[in-house]
């Protein structure tokens, strides 16, 4: 018996401690979520600090060449010129013994490794496959574009013709078209520098012969008509085919001349400029001078003409020269190749170059296409993997005003859709956390002398019968949906919002003088009245006044405006008020709204504080002769006051944190301006809008996470110092 | 300058503190009284009226533009008048002069509800049939027993011949059986006859309309087997109003949305929203309810501690989009792309549990209002009196008997009341779930006849997102608004509800406390 009791108690002990165990184990289970959500976001804003990185992965030769050097190591004439990015991927253009020939990257094609005994380090190459070949007599002389579109080859042929054909990619095939072609003048036709730009059906050809420049610029489609001209004093030029202009520069002078040879634009610069690099989209380009600084110059319409202006607040040092730089088209990032073999990253938009590193490539040509950077040596293409891209983004993008491609000025802007390739993202987020702190404030706006008054009526005037209702009452408007609110605002109150804002104006101004002769009159009529009504019809009868004012302002909105605007301004139906007074409709809804959504649990808060002061500190009071006024205001709110901070700081937590009103009545337009009569996008709405939009590598992706760890921090502090000053007026508690 | 004695001052404060408290409690009656009147709109039937306009000055002679049905709840002469002022600020500016505008109420007109959702107004002419016979309306009934018999002829064809035919020769082109194979010839000759004779029951069925003319006087026809019903809105009685009203509500929550959710009902949106909610309450009541447990009776009273509670206060406060992020970031990409990898191998790339889904967006929804279900339950234990702990001790039990056997019946009203408000709380929150699995239109529920009957990777219908949607896009058509704030009405309801019982449920557990 004894035995059994011993061993049904041990059960009873052991299930005891499981218990434990298990109960232990939910309740650090709510510490780790905790720091679960917070590792997890910051870890996917982590990639922004992170430094992008180029490794070098693969190096390709052709197959011949592989073929060839396998037998005997041989002499080789072919030079890779040109990467060409088709609808199958990527493709390799090259001339090889005066014949122009494509390959194919072998990735596309069966991999086929060999070492090749002539490189010191066993590397591995990869070989690449031969596709097409255009055979040319060695007499030709070929023109790659510079920029622009890469899918033309130009031609110069022994007999002075330029000859302009277009590499196409047919299902299987390559086909060489002839697009077009001119006759170039004979005594500058070979021998020369040449450079070609290719923007739709415009074309543009220099050859640069010492310092004297010749330009061919022609439609694609009427070749007969082209335009020959000759510019003297020439050290660098730039053909713009997008914009049909041209950059010449003679020491430090800089000269723009459109495709009439008028010029444009002349400046004297600070210093020579000694290289000069377009950009891909051709509206902006980037400089070296004399004196290591590598700045950038952006296109801009000033008064129709557009002129480059150098961007001097975002000035790089370089100490060396650039060999070539290769940018990528879907980010803001671009791969510098220098002179000494070096290579570092630039975010092409702020202009800042880091990261920089040492691979031994001497990188005359850089391609960039998708994750992949692409050398070309002159008998050999080397393969550049791109990690940690999303590193690209500086603070400087995030925080601090940019001068984009096309804007007037240096700006903050939040604009993330890339409609073509080379756009710019735009990405800081101040004008997003400008939005939520506009947002927030106008709630507040609204917010506290709702909240705060009811809660002292509650808690101080109102009759404790009346408390027990309307306290739930109120509390009920903190459980309506925000969704809801947001609806009925965005579906009703914004139509009217802008017809009745003078009512609401109106409203606003007879309040204070209906409350005063209210309060004149209140001891006589409650004299009247005292015997049959009690004092709990008081709020009753504070409703009906509001409603009654409200409908007598509401309903004479037509005449109001008569009254102050005259006679045209009633044809206009209301809009006018809006447009004189400069508010828009957007912040009068956003203030009403998301202060409605908030005084609930701002009010709940702060009446509970106020309620709560102990009665022997009121009796004190008014024990030393003070009256009820004196009493709420010298001694319960001031005991109550880091209370209702603490109210107000949470309503300020919540208002920023919400979402869906935000949302669902302003435009959502990201503007930088603190004028809160603007419109806003918050830090939420926009993570509601295009979170699930953003591919998960992306920077867009990562700088979300990084709003959002930053709506976390934002409301940790808030809280936590809401908590403190509680804490603090607990001790205070402790003292009475 | 005006000098206040003491009682005026008085006076003036506690009017004006009494002013804030009357407008939070006017902004949320007029909030309830606003939705309640949209949305019941949308039960209501509404009176019909022909609207005319003539060019102005002439005596009413050519109407000019339309002359046209109108759906509205309210009076004529407040309906005209409307009308006339909307006229009125079209043309203020305008060149062009006022039209006239007359309004009538045409006491026969019929509306006609279609299948398809949408509502027709006309006068009634005849019914046509196959024999280029004409009824009158009085043969409906029989004419409408005639078309359920050749669409129940129809449908019998096609479930039993035609789908089994189809999926045959579906297999032979599959299988590559060449054309003039025998048993394709013999498939195909089956297959034609059976659709040759469902053609002429189409026919059959096509040939009986209902032909109407509208405020125009053009004569338009209409399907009988699209018509729902058809009534004379203008000649309901009250009885008539009240059934059609209780009608629409349980095709309100019972039919799928038509028309781009403008009409039908929003069963798919009520349905997701419940799944989702007694999935969210499954995860988080047992959670909500052991951590509160292990800080109220387990937890040592030290800094951990303390740093827990930190994090329960600050769970609460974090904004719930942020949950959202959270739970597309870890729950969708990490944890449901790790699943599918392992899993769903086979299906990559289409992802299955790597996309938002129903059972990511209730286990979001369960981190988001865990600090409710903590909070409540604390709440629950901290107010069992310490007498009965320390009788139950004394008797002998051990300390999971006694929270087991003693406390938690006690405090299980603070678990309910948790429970309630973090369903309600989930049933209105849209932001997260537009992040993690709630879409505006699902092809499917998330449980349906299909192996393994509940689908937690399907994405689903919910309520809050329904309007949310709606705001956006049907705030031009009056009919599409009214639904919107039906959706509204009943969200509203079943927050209220909820709300309004979790109150009750702790003031009952404040009762038991009393009986102690």
């Amino acid at each position: 018996m004894n035995n059994q009791q011993r061993e049904f108690n041990q059960e009873r002990f052991r299930k005891d401690w499981i218990a434990r165990q298990v109960v232990t184990v939910f309740g650090w289970l709510v510490l780790a979520t905790f720091l679960l959500i917070i590792w997890h976001i910051f870890s996917n804003a982590f990639p922004l600090f992170k430094t992008p990185q180029a490794a070098l992965s693969e190096t390709y030769i052709s197959d011949t060449q592989a073929t060839s050097s396998r037998s005997a190591p041989q002499e080789t004439t072919l030079s890779f010129h040109s990467m060409l990015e088709l609808s199958n991927g990527y493709h390799t253009l090259a001339v090889d013994s005066c014949d122009l020939v494509v390959y194919a990257n072998a990735r596309q094609a069966t991999p086929a490794f060999m070492s090749v005994a002539r490189v010191a380090e066993a590397t591995a190459y990869r070989s690449l496959q031969e596709v097409k070949r255009v055979p040319f007599s060695c007499q030709h002389q070929f023109v790659f574009p510079s920029s622009g579109n890469f899918d033309y080859t130009g031609v110069i042929t022994p007999s002075g013709l330029f000859e302009l054909y277009k590499l196409r990619y047919t299902g299987s095939a390559y086909e060489f078209t002839l697009e077009s072609s001119i006759a170039l003048r004979k005594e500058h036709a070979f021998g020369k520098v040449f450079s070609l730009s290719i923007s739709n059906n415009y074309v543009m050809l220099g050859s640069l012969d010492k310092t004297q420049l010749h330009t061919y610029w022609f439609d694609k489609l009427h070749p007969e008509r082209f335009e020959y001209r000759t510019f003297d004093n020439v050290q660098h030029f730039q053909l713009i085919s997008r914009s049909r202009q041209l950059v010449t520069i003679n020491e430090n002078v800089w000269t723009l001349y459109d495709k009439d040879k008028q010029q444009l634009d002349l400046q004297i610069l600070r210093a020579p400029i000694q290289q000069l690099i377009m950009a891909p989209s051709q509206r902006a380009m980037f400089t070296l001078n004399s004196r290591g600084e590598f700045s950038k110059w952006l296109m801009q319409n000033q008064g129709g003409k557009f002129v480059f202006t150098e961007n001097v607040s975002d000035v790089a040092d370089l100490d060396k020269r650039i060999a070539s730089i290769a940018f990528d088209s879907n980010s803001n990032a671009a791969l510098v190749f220098f002179e000494d073999r070096s290579h570092a990253f630039l975010n092409r938009v702020t202009n800042q170059l880091f990261g920089e590193q040492n691979l031994g490539v001497n990188a005359d040509t850089s391609y960039w296409f998708n994750e992949s950077v692409y050398v070309v040596v002159s008998d050999r293409v080397y393969e550049l993997t791109i990690r940690d891209l999303q590193g690209i983004t500086t603070a400087k993008s995030l925080f601090a005003e940019v001068w984009y491609e096309g804007h007037a000025s240096p700006e903050f802007v939040w604009q993330t859709s890339s409609a073509t390739a080379h756009y710019e993202t735009k990405m800081s987020i101040v004008p997003l956390i400008i939005g939520s702190l506009k947002a927030s404030f106008l709630a507040l706006f609204v917010a506290i002398p709702l909240a705060l008054g009811a809660a002292v009526y509650t808690s101080f005037f109102a009759d404790p019968k009346i408390r027990h209702y309307i306290k739930p009452a109120i509390e009920m408007l903190e459980a309506v949906p925000s969704v809801v609110i947001g609806f009925i605002a965005a579906v009703w109150l914004v139509p009217i919002a802008e017809e009745f804002l003078l009512s609401v104006i109106l409203f606003l101004i007879l309040l204070p003088v209906a409350l005063v002769s209210s309060a004149m009159l209140h001891t006589k009529i409650s004299n009247l009245i005292k015997d049959r009504v009690g004092q709990q019809w008081e709020l009753a009868f504070i409703a009906s006044g509001v409603i009654l004012l409200g409908l007598f302002c509401f309903s004479l909105s037509d005449v109001w405006r008569l009254l102050l605007f005259g006679t045209e301004a009633l044809s206009e139906s209301g809009s006018n008020s809006a447009q004189v007074l400069n508010i828009s409709k957007t912040t009068i809804v956003v203030a009403i709204a998301l202060g409605v959504a908030i005084s609930p649990s701002i009010y709940s808060l702060a009446e509970d504080a106020l309620f709560e002061v102990p009665d022997s500190i009121k009796q004190a009071s008014y024990a030393l002769g003070a009256t009820k006024l004196q009493t709420l205001r010298n001694v319960i709110i001031a005991v109550a006051f880091p209370s209702i901070l603490s109210a107000i700081m949470l309503g300020f937590g919540r208002a920023f944190g919400e979402t869906m009103i935000v949302l669902m009545v302003t435009g959502n337009t990201a503007i930088s301006d603190w004028n809160i009569l603007e419109g806003l996008r918050s830090m939420t709405a926009n993570l509601a809008i295009e979170l699930s939009e953003a591919s998960s590598d992306s920077s867009h992706f990562n700088i979300l996470f990084l709003t959002a760890g930053i709506l976390f921090i934002f409301t940790f502090i808030v809280n936590t110092a809401a908590e403190i000053l509680r804490n603090r007026l607990r001790l205070l508690y402790n003292y009475a | 300058m005006l000098k206040f004695t003491h009682q005026q001052k008085q006076n003036i404060t506690s009017f004006g503190t009494g002013l804030s408290a009357a407008v939070l409690l006017i902004v949320l009656l007029s909030l309830v009284f606003f939705i309640v009147l949209k949305g019941s709109a949308y039960f209501w039937p509404s009176q019909v009226f022909k609207v005319t306009t003539y060019e102005s000055g002439a005596e009413l002679g050519k109407p000019v533009d339309i002359g046209r049905f109108v759906r509205s709840a309210s009076d004529i002469d407040v309906f005209s008048q409307s009308i006339v002022d909307k006229l009125d600020a079209q043309f203020a500016n305008a060149t062009l002069t006022m039209p006239q505008v007359v309004v009538e109420k045409v006491e026969d007109v019929y509306q006609i509800n279609m299948h398809s959702g949408a509502a027709i107004h006309g006068f009634f002419e005849y019914i046509s049939t196959n024999e280029n016979t004409y009824f009158s309306l009085d043969a409906l009934n029989d004419v409408q027993t005639d078309v359920e018999l050749l669409q129940e002829e129809l449908s019998g064809i096609q479930n039993n011949h035609l789908i089994q035919l189809h999926r045959n020769i579906a297999s032979l082109n599959q299988n590559q059986v060449s054309q003039d194979a025998p048993a394709r010839i013999k498939e195909q000759a089956d297959f034609d006859y059976w659709q040759s004779r469902a053609d002429i029951l189409n026919e059959k069925i096509n040939a009986y309309r209902l032909v109407f003319t509208d405020a125009m006087g053009q004569r338009f026809s209409l399907y009988l087997k699209d018509i729902e019903r058809l009534f004379k809105p203008n000649q309901l009685t009250w009885v008539d109003k009240l059934s059609y009203a209780a009608e629409k509500m349980v095709a309100f929550v019972s039919e799928s949305p038509k028309q781009a959710s403008t009409s039908g009902g929003v069963f798919p949106a009520l349905f997701g929203t419940v799944l989702m909610v007694i999935l969210m309450a499954i995860i988080v009541a047992p959670f909500g309810a052991m951590a509160a447990i292990y800080l109220h009776e387990y937890a040592p009273n030290n800094k951990t501690t303390s740093v827990i509670r930190i994090c329960v206060s600050n769970m609460a406060g974090v904004p719930s989009v942020v949950y959202g992020v959270f739970g597309l970031g870890f729950f969708v990409y990490t944890l449901g792309g790790s699943i599918d990898e392992l899993f769903y191998s086979s299906a990559l790339p289409s992802p299955t549990f790597g996309t938002p889904g129903l059972f990511w967006a209730a286990l979001t929804m369960a981190l988001l209002t865990l600090p409710v279900v903590i909070v409540s339950t604390e709440e629950g234990l901290r107010r069992v009196p310490k007498g009965l702990r320390s009788g139950s001790y004394a008797l002998g039990a051990t300390k999971i008997e006694t929270i087991w056997k003693t406390v938690l019946p006690i405090a299980s009203p603070g678990i309910m009341t948790g429970v309630i408000l973090a369903v309600a709380r989930a049933a209105g929150e849209v932001a997260p779930l537009i992040l993690v699995g709630a879409v505006k239109f699902a092809p499917s529920l998330p449980i349906d006849g299909e192996f393994p009957f509940i689908h937690f990777e399907r994405q689903f219908m919910h309520l809050g997102v329904f309007v949310y949607d709606g705001a956006f896009h049907n705030q031009t058509n009056t009919q599409g608004s009214s639904m919107m704030f039906a959706s509204c009405m009943l969200l509203l309801l079943i927050v209220f509800v909820l709300n309004l019982s979790a109150i009750i449920v702790r003031n009952k557990l404040r009762d038991r406390y009393l009986r102690i």
